[in-house]
């Protein structure tokens, strides 16, 4: 394949494109879901094609098939060429590359367990089981456990020389409890909703969630938040579990500061940025507690490779650094606009048949100083709140509104009663500003995104947003009311 | 692109080398061309072309899916025999039915040859001439002229336009889209306008982009106004949003089944206002899409709403397995988790203009478009969002400016109960229906822009 993809590579540059570079991708995703007994989800998915980019006249073309043999992929290739022929059309300036050394090797997730060897008997018999569990009243409406195992092979090769192996993996699972008595409809989830909870990993993450000690204390709260108190309307101290956290961090940094959001390349879809370019080093985001770190090495991450979709090798850096914005996420194309002569490593593509595009790296919340205990002990009137239900925000990622599944309140240093619809409604940088502690190392906890869409054509990528528990001061909840 | 010959190869070799009881097969995708603009030039300008087929099979009480995009004999096989494996393992369920038996048919009716004879070039001339447009008015373009031909989704999802099976089912469609859509801003002030269309030749690219700079040009310069409750007229592209959600939380027959709609008890009650009448068309002119759904069953045409009375739900062949009732032929392809969809809705409008909808109203707003739209309390049918590009206020029915955009939070129910007038029916390629005049509609927070 290797040979085809470099023929492809050279029937670009021999029509003329400046730089070339593909992708050649198979993807293998198993995932199994049982709802109320039955495997309601059950799929083996297969995929393999191969995506040409090429620049010409400094105006990009990029053209994809599944088709691979020698001749479709020459044919591809010059479509490529002539797309960006066409793309010149309409342009100002002409791309210009940030420099990158070139690299040849190899990379792939680390994993104790290679999923695909496990059994499928094993993991519908843990699937079935804990879905059983999760029917501690028959006002548990659905129960539903699943698993899901996704592996990219990828082959990179540019035209500059640069040739890439990887083998990325992740690997997850999680179970949900949806209670409803006719007039409201309540879901806990564990580890985390939207699917649970995935790592850049092997097997072994289902075998460290405690899943089994779990799925009663899951139905039950569903049940529980029937007739729990509503979110109280006001102002309240709220502190953020890891899964809500990662939420906040993701939709109100990381989409934020992509750069070619900021400058309008989403304009028509997902909007654009507050975070707009004479802010860059010259902005205050949040406290001095808010850390924001991107880090495509960070061990188990959802982001964590080698390189990115162009060869830009994996980095570490402070998107926010003592509350002050200090980088945005860019690209090899956008990078000259931060005044860099390299890109951060930030472009990805869902897969061969999409061009990358900018995508949140893994981005965590630093920690902080903080025990857990020793933070809702020091909350006088607060709310603690967990796992994501529900999010919005403005196409300037300003205003927001996110809920989550369930609620304590915290009197006087204590968690006490449940409360359910808990929503709170802030603008980012107030918001961040509140922040007045986050906990420290021992609870920080990587958390996944598994679903992140953006682009047009649209794209899902995924990634992780480390954190621990932090707390914000008078924050707006009770909202939806 | 692959044609009906080729999948019925694939059918055949596929029927030959399974030996479940019955056999399935859904092909999706196809070839899609999109050129994104953005600050007046072409960023991205891609080309792909991508299939994916299902292959389902039933043991008795069990159900295996394995999906690939190798149409080998090799890779076939061995498609087959993973879905009989997973089959093979898995507890025996009751929700587990025969297929859809059914006849053979083919059409092309959501199909057109200028699209698919389309190319980056005649997409290219048309950002080039929606960009001059603008560039006389020193406004800055986004946006996306995308033509395809086969059945990959808005957000790259694969949906199927071919089902065969064992039973002797087999339909097979051909369909093109065209979308010419273009959001303009200059300063803070914002517009959109967008043509969906199966057909090239209804693209006019000059006067989409018109249409978003005039907007954006009239909704520069916005002034704060409180959040609280409004009457509100919205054009019928906001709308749009709010009907989706109705239908996906309230009509959709596996929440029903599963008790999660607030409406699965209230079938023959009348929930919404007198003026509301949703209905599922299929055949509509002014909608164009393939005719059957991920199961091959045919998509009916049925009344959901009927002068504020619920009517019925979209049942795929699951929830109507659940529920006792018929497939209305809305499902996604089996297995999936999520239900029925809605396919062809029109929602019925009145006569009068966007003009006399704004003209009665003494003080409220004019909404042109929603964004962000999400549930925050399924059974009460709340939902959340933002407006976008361009929301303005009226005073004795006339509009007197541009204001900042408001977050709101609103029970559906109570919308569709408080539609004081529904103007004119507008197609909008996916939806056909009319602007709305709706009282207490509740803007909870506003934002800088």
């Amino acid at each position: 394949m290797k040979e085809r993809v470099q023929a492809a590579i050279d029937t670009a540059r021999s029509r003329g494109a400046d730089y070339a570079d593909a992708r050649w991708v198979r993807s293998r995703q198993e995932e199994l879901v049982v709802k109320n007994g039955a495997l309601s989800v059950a799929g083996l998915h297969r995929s393999m094609g191969v995506g040409i980019r090429v620049l010409k006249n400094g105006a990009w073309g990029f053209a994809s098939t599944d088709r691979l043999d020698g001749e479709n992929l020459d044919a591809t290739a010059a479509r490529a060429v002539a797309i960006a022929e066409a793309s010149a059309r309409v342009m100002d300036e002409k791309v210009n590359l940030a420099g990158e050394p070139v690299h040849k090797g190899s990379w792939a997730t680390p994993r104790k367990i290679d999923p695909f060897t496990v059994s499928r008997d094993d993991k519908l018999s843990l699937l079935y089981g804990l879905e059983r569990a999760l029917h501690v009243d028959e006002r548990v409406q659905v129960g539903q456990a699943q698993m899901l195992f996704d592996e990219q092979k990828i082959l990179f090769l540019s035209s500059e020389g640069t040739e890439l192996e990887q083998e990325l993996l992740a690997s997850g699972g999680g179970i949900s409890a949806t209670a409803a008595d006719g007039s409201t409809i309540q879901r806990r989830s564990f580890p985390n909703s939207a699917g649970g909870m995935h790592l850049g990993a092997g097997y072994e993450v289902i075998e460290e969630y405690a899943f089994e000690d779990n799925a009663e204390r899951v139905a039950e709260e569903s049940v529980a938040l029937l007739s729990a108190d509503p979110c109280p309307v006001g102002e309240k101290d709220i502190i953020l579990d890891w899964s809500q956290q990662a939420l906040q961090i993701h939709e109100s940094c990381g989409h934020a500061s992509e750069l070619d959001r900021v400058l309008g390349m989403e304009a028509n879809f997902a909007g654009r940025s507050f975070l707009t370019t004479e802010k860059l080093g010259d902005f205050t985001y949040g406290s001095e507690h808010v850390n924001l770190v991107a880090d495509n090495t960070l061990e188990r991450g959802l982001a964590t490779r080698g390189w990115d979709d162009e060869g830009v090798a994996a980095q570490k850096f402070h998107v926010v650094e003592d509350g002050q914005f200090k980088a945005y996420l860019t690209s090899r194309e956008l990078a000259h606009v931060e005044g860099n002569d390299r890109s951060r490593g930030c472009n990805r593509a869902e897969g061969w048949n999409r061009i990358p595009i900018i995508r949140i790296p893994n981005l965590g919340l630093a920690p902080g100083s903080w025990d857990l205990n020793d933070l809702i002990a020091d909350t006088e009137d607060g709310i603690w709140m967990e796992t994501n239900r529900s999010w919005s925000i403005d196409q300037m990622r300003l205003n927001f509104q996110f809920s989550t599944e369930i609620g304590w309140e915290i009197k006087n240093g204590k968690k006490t009663r449940m409360l359910r619809g808990c929503t709170y409604q802030g603008r980012t940088p107030d918001f961040w500003a509140a922040c007045d502690a986050v906990c420290n190392e021992e609870w920080w906890k990587p958390f996944g995104v598994m679903n992140c869409g953006k682009g047009e054509p649209g794209q899902i990528a995924r990634m992780t947003h480390g954190s621990a528990p932090a707390r914000f001061r008078k924050i707006k909840v009770g909202v939806s009311e | 692109m692959i044609g009906e010959k080729e999948f019925r190869d694939i059918r055949d070799r596929v029927l030959a080398y399974s030996s479940a009881d019955e056999t399935e097969l859904v092909l999706g995708g196809g070839r899609e061309e999109l050129t994104r603009f953005g600050e007046n030039r072409i960023t991205q300008n891609v080309s792909e072309e991508r299939y994916e087929l299902r292959i389902r099979v039933r043991l008795g009480k069990r159900v295996g899916l394995a999906t690939t995009n190798d149409f080998t004999d090799a890779s076939l096989e061995r498609c087959v025999d993973e879905a009989i494996d997973l089959a093979r393992i898995q507890e025996e369920s009751d929700r587990v039915i025969p297929f859809h038996e059914g006849d053979e048919r083919s059409e092309d009716k959501a199909w057109s040859e200028e699209t698919v004879r389309a190319d980056a070039d005649l997409r290219a001339r048309w950002v080039e001439a929606a960009v001059a447009h603008a560039t006389a008015e020193g406004i800055e373009l986004g946006g996306i002229a995308l033509t395809s031909e086969g059945s990959i989704g808005d957000y790259g999802q694969i949906e199927p336009f071919a089902v065969a099976n064992s039973t002797g089912l087999f339909r097979f469609a051909r369909k093109t889209r065209t979308v010419f859509e273009v959001s303009a801003q200059k300063g803070d002030g914002a517009g959109r306008s967008r043509v969906l269309a199966r057909s090239t030749s209804d693209v006019d690219p000059v006067a989409v982009a018109a249409d978003a700079c005039r907007r954006c040009l009239e909704s520069a310069d916005p002034t704060q106004l409180d959040p609280g409750s409004y009457t509100v007229v919205f054009e019928a592209e906001a709308v749009q949003d709010l009907l989706f959600f109705l239908t996906y939380l309230g009509f959709n027959g596996m929440a029903v089944a599963e008790k999660r709609s607030a409406l699965a008890d209230k079938l023959g009650e009348k929930v919404f206002g007198d003026n509301i009448t949703l209905r599922e068309m299929p055949g509509h002119p002014d909608l164009s899409d393939i005719d059957f759904d991920g199961e091959g069953v045919d998509t009916r045409a049925i009344s959901l709403i009927e002068n504020g009375v619920v009517k019925s739900f979209l049942h795929d062949r699951g929830s109507a397995h659940l529920t006792g009732q018929e497939a209305t032929g809305h499902g996604l392809p089996a297995p999936n988790a999520w239900g029925a969809f809605i396919r062809f809705p029109v929602l019925s409008g009145g006569e009068k203009s966007l003009e006399e909808l704004i003209g009665g109203v003494e003080r409220g707003l004019f909404v042109t478009r929603l964004w962000y739209t999400n549930v925050v309390d399924p059974m009460r049918m709340i939902v959340t969002g933002m407006t976008r590009d361009g929301t303005f206020l009226i005073e004795n029915g006339k509009l007197t400016g541009p204001v900042k955009n408001f977050r709101f939070n609103q029970s559906l129910i109570d919308l569709f109960g408080n539609v004081e007038e529904l103007g004119q029916e507008q197609s909008l390629g996916n939806m056909v229906l009319p602007h709305l005049r709706v009282k207490e509609f509740n803007f909870s927070s506003g934002t800088d822009f």
